[in-house]
């Protein structure tokens, strides 16, 4: 947990640092945006019975970008044989970022963005289980499963403006889970906000390192 | 100014997917269906037949008639098993107590059940009885 904490303060002491740099420069104003994931959803609503909502709000002051981002997941998966697996959560990403090109072309409104976040996740997973009994009864039963998560997560992303106050932006993430997981009775196979924790699909293999793309459509507010 | 953008994202990208943890585990705990207890009588018990209570009534014999090794059936949906042992005109009864899990061990292992916490019952009749419970499996030896 303490290097998490010296981690996020170094990320926040850089981007103070970037910040207070150009500080005396005012080509950008502040601006608000509101932006809504597209890859996700898409990627999951293809592999069928899943749903993957992630809405975003961005305040932007200078080259300093500040993010919120509340999303919601619905994932049914048949990854683990003879069982109804779904995975139902909310999550919260709270972060910033930096503009790295402020300097090259100030008046460029193509961003390349480095940012990172906090993760709050919280979800639960269920499955219904079938045993048949050669001497005694059948066992029909739910599994269930409760999973809060945390972790933090960084971003590279390229944001480029496709008509007046709309912005297009391609991100590459990784996100590290921190906390425990909680896998008594499934491996955790998806956390949401996170992503898949689990490829091999064995609990004592868990990858809390994750990675993922994400696509943004954002609409500048002012 | 695109291309050493979309360099950048390509490595970054690449960097992230080679880092992602793996592993796998081919050793599978507990049974895809009704669990049971290896069960081993001495043979100066002289047991003949062996069944189970099902709704406190003698269920089917269990086992092939070999008197000295059986799998004991586990009631997946209670947490006792009583079973009856005909010996030399009599019967003998061992009661189990148990727990039963049932989970997801693995993507390659699936949906497993197993016992756990395995005790002796005391509707025992037996003087001599060891249980050796483990994770995966559970024996009882009779003597």
């Amino acid at each position: 947990m303490r290097n998490v904490i010296v981690t996020i303060l170094l990320i926040i002491c850089t981007l103070n640092v970037s910040f207070s740099q150009v500080d005396s420069t005012d080509s950008k104003n502040r601006h608000v945006y509101i932006g809504l994931e597209l890859f996700k959803p898409l990627h999951w609503a293809l592999k069928g019975n899943a749903t993957v909502i992630e809405p975003e709000i961005t305040y932007q002051r200078k080259n300093i970008f500040y993010r919120a981002s509340l999303g919601y997941a619905n994932i049914q998966s048949n990854i683990y044989d003879e069982l109804d697996y779904q995975v139902i959560g909310s999550y919260f990403k709270l972060g910033m970022g930096v503009e790295l090109d402020y300097f090259s072309n100030p008046d460029n409104k193509n961003d390349l963005i480095l940012g990172a976040n906090l993760i709050f996740s919280n979800y639960d997973e269920t499955g219904d289980a079938f045993f048949e009994g050669n001497y005694f009864d059948d066992l029909h039963t739910e599994l269930t499963q409760e999973n809060s998560t945390r972790g933090i997560e960084a971003y590279f992303t390229f944001r480029e403006e496709i008509s007046q106050r709309l912005f297009f932006s391609f991100s590459s993430r990784f996100a590290y889970v921190v906390s425990k997981l909680q896998q008594e009775v499934f491996p955790v196979y998806y956390a949401p906000g996170f992503g898949i924790v689990n490829i091999l699909g064995s609990r004592n293999t868990n990858n809390r390192l994750t990675g993922g793309l994400s696509i943004k459509l954002e609409y500048q507010l002012r | 100014m695109r291309r050493p953008i979309l360099y950048i994202l390509s490595v970054f990208s690449l960097v992230v997917i080679s880092i992602i943890g793996s592993g796998c585990s081919f050793f599978c705990d507990g049974s895809v269906g009704e669990p049971t207890f290896s069960l081993t009588i001495s043979e100066s018990l002289n047991v003949s037949k062996i069944y189970a209570l099902v709704d406190n009534e003698l269920g089917k014999q269990i086992g092939d008639n070999n008197p000295f090794y059986n799998e004991l059936p586990v009631d997946m949906n209670s947490q006792s098993v009583v079973y009856v042992f005909e010996q030399s005109g009599q019967a003998d009864t061992l009661e189990i107590l148990y727990e039963i899990k049932t989970e997801v061990e693995s993507r390659v292992c699936g949906l497993r059940v197993r016992t756990d916490n395995v005790e002796l019952g005391a509707r025992t009749t037996f003087t001599d009885v060891v249980i050796d419970d483990s994770y995966s499996y559970t024996e009882i030896t009779v003597n």
